[in-house]
């Protein structure tokens, strides 16, 4: 992926420790959203580990398979997942996250939904429809009362 | 509590296979998992507990 791809600005990330660059790492986690707003993509190893910020992809191929309307950012993806092991996770301008391996793209995320699920609003939920709009309204949960 | 609107998918892509075109209105039971699982299974050669940090992340800035 390094090798596939060059700076477009001093690395930010780089010479911290390998214990602060961990994805699990909640004050990493602020930082990288701070730095998703500049140009240029993030390397992250297989173990978690951000190796570099702001990289421009430098990888291309004609065996990729992306739906048309997709821009730069994902073919960038799209090619760099064919020509390395990487899996692209794309943040779209529209807000949906796609997923990109081997040159396909396997996933597409609205955030909504991703923040439904893990929000955990399953359990007892009021079902309304309204024509084409299905409304599912959580039911409000219980707070331990303190002794 | 707020109302949660539930059409805001209009198409998954499971598998790596054909578009699936879900309709306003049509809500699988509990497809929001069943997505993930499928996307998570694509790619195995990944720590999943990684991969789904990872994809987490790019929600939060997505959003």
């Amino acid at each position: 992926m390094l090798a596939r791809s060059r700076p477009l600005i001093l690395d930010p990330l780089s010479g911290h420790p390998e214990s602060s660059l961990h994805v699990a790492n909640l004050n990493l986690r602020g930082t990288i959203k701070e730095l998703a707003q500049l140009d240029g993509a993030f390397v992250v190893s297989r173990e978690g580990i951000f190796l570099s910020a702001c990289r421009y992809l430098d990888a291309v191929t004609a065996e990729v398979n992306v739906p048309l309307g997709l821009g730069s950012r994902h073919i960038a993806a799209a090619n760099m997942s064919a020509v390395t092991k990487a899996v692209g996770i794309v943040v779209s301008e529209s807000s949906v996250v796609r997923l990109f391996c081997h040159g396909h793209l396997v996933g597409e995320i609205i955030p909504e939904v991703w923040m439904m699920d893990h929000a955990q609003l399953g359990g007892a939920v009021k079902r309304e429809q309204v024509g084409e709009l299905t409304i599912l309204t959580p039911s409000l949960r219980q707070t331990p009362i303190a002794k | 509590m707020g109302k949660v609107r539930s059409f805001v998918i209009e198409r998954l892509n499971l598998l790596g296979g054909p578009f699936i075109q879900i309709r306003r209105g049509d809500y699988p039971k509990r497809w929001d998992l069943m997505m993930f699982e499928s996307i998570l299974c694509q790619v195995t050669e990944y720590d999943p507990e990684v991969l789904e940090s990872l994809i987490g992340l790019a929600v939060e800035i997505a959003r």
